[in-house]
């Protein structure tokens, strides 16, 4: 009589959690911190910023009163309506090109009788 | 009749035509004029005008060094820059701006290297009596895109760019001051700086009348506008002696060299001077395509090569004498 597949999965996995704790010790203690000379650690002391103290913000009591009414909601937190499975048909609109400026048309001059008062002449 | 203005400061004469008024005066380096059709309305639109014009040659003149465009091209001389700009300034920027746009470039702003390398480096006079000056190639144009205006209202220029307002802000100043007056003074008004006319107000019944004057002072045709503007460029006015030959202003940005003199002059007629004399400067740098790029912008133009003989395009009269006229 062979063994049941689920007894067979508990065993694999404990398995596989021996090895795991077994191969995080061995990391562990690889990475063991081996102490390091005086002077070095000076010497790493003074090359560090120096911290500055920043005073831990304490909550105001709107802050305080909002976190209250979040945890209140997620509480009574309505499930999300499914996603309607037709998508709206999206209209694109092409912009169109920006016409080409041009000299505004005028209308054409008319003739009049010579000398003019006053004359258009190069520059 | 003639009279005097009552202010002697002034300096302006008023003379009156049936029923319009006209008084002149010196400003930006050439004779200016306005006509006016109420004569208690002439003496306030000359004071305007000088006003306006201080101002413009104070921030866009070339020839001055503490204009804004001297201090910029003195800024850009080593490096690209940058500088906070005035609201004239900037508007006449914006101005040249257009006219690049709507010429497709062909008129840009960004010439001045160009026009200083072909000799025009100085006022004309003084360019003038110079005797075959050397001309040591053109100048690379930087191109009127690379100038930039950001909503700081300050404006940004690629390095070794001299603006260059030559093409557009006495056109541009003709539009601005005749609706300054229009706005301001009663009746209708002409302005006409040194041959860039603008109109604004009420025009006169029979409108505007407009004589064409050729290089030899001649006049060739007389037009009559109402709302409209007109203006003229020319090859053979602002000229030198160079090594290479005779130069004028007319700077192609393409090459960065005097265009090739095809039309003596070119007479545009627009909405407003400004596009009047994008267009006839563009026709000046076109050459033989003159005629057709103005076809194809509905511009009505009288172009005249050198030789004297004509080219009209859209709906432009045609005189009925001259033999040598001919239509396009």
């Amino acid at each position: 009589m062979g063994t049941p597949a689920l007894a067979t999965t508990r065993l694999t996995i404990g398995a596989l959690m021996a090895a795991g704790t077994l191969a995080t010790g061995g990391i562990a203690a690889s990475l063991a911190v081996t102490p390091q000379s005086d002077a070095v650690a000076a010497d790493e002391q003074s090359q560090l910023p120096l911290a500055t103290e920043v005073p831990t913000p304490t909550p105001t009591p709107s802050a305080t009163k909002k976190r209250e009414d979040d945890d209140d909601k997620a509480t009574t937190k309505a499930k999300a309506k499914p996603r309607p499975t037709t998508t709206k048909p999206k209209t694109t609109v092409k912009k169109k090109p920006a016409p080409k400026p041009k000299v505004t048309k005028a209308p054409a001059p008319k003739p009049a009788p010579k000398p003019a008062p006053t004359k258009t002449k190069g520059s | 009749m003639t009279a005097t203005l009552a202010n002697p400061e002034a300096q302006a004469l008023i003379t009156e035509a049936d029923s319009v008024f006209a008084a002149s005066f010196r400003a930006i380096g050439t004779t200016n004029e306005i006509l006016a059709t109420r004569s208690d309305a002439l003496a306030a639109a000359v004071e305007l005008a000088k006003d306006h014009l201080a101002a413009l040659d104070a921030a866009c003149s070339r020839f001055r060094p503490d204009s804004e465009v001297s201090l910029l091209a003195a800024r850009a001389a080593e490096a690209d820059a940058w500088t906070y700009a005035s609201p004239l300034f900037l508007d006449y920027l914006r101005a040249a701006q257009h006219a690049a746009r709507i010429s497709d470039g062909l008129v840009d702003f960004t010439v001045g290297r160009a026009l200083l390398a072909s000799g025009y480096d100085q006022d004309m006079d003084q360019v003038r009596s110079r005797d075959g000056y050397h001309v040591d190639g053109g100048a690379a144009v930087p191109g009127w895109e690379r100038v930039q205006i950001d909503g700081l209202g300050r404006v940004s220029v690629p390095k070794g760019t001299v603006i260059d307002f030559g093409a557009t802000a006495k056109a541009h100043a003709a539009d601005m001051i005749a609706r300054l007056l229009a706005l301001q003074l009663p009746g209708g008004f002409l302005v006409n700086l040194g041959g860039d006319i603008a109109t604004a107000g009420t025009a006169p019944e029979d409108g505007w009348s407009i004589g064409v004057e050729a290089a030899d002072g001649t006049e060739r045709q007389a037009i009559a506008i109402t709302v409209q503007a007109v203006t003229t460029s020319s090859t053979q006015l602002r000229t030198w002696k160079t090594d290479v030959g005779q130069a004028h202003h007319i700077i192609d940005p393409r090459t960065g060299r005097t265009a090739e003199a095809v039309w003596g002059q070119v007479t545009c007629v627009a909405t407003t001077a400004l596009e009047a004399n994008t267009a006839s400067t563009a026709s000046l740098v076109l050459g033989e395509a003159a005629p057709a790029w103005l076809d194809a912008n509905d511009v009505s133009a009288r172009l005249e090569r050198p030789d004297g003989t004509a080219v009209f395009t859209g709906g432009w009269p045609i005189p009925e004498q001259p033999e040598k006229e001919i239509p396009c």
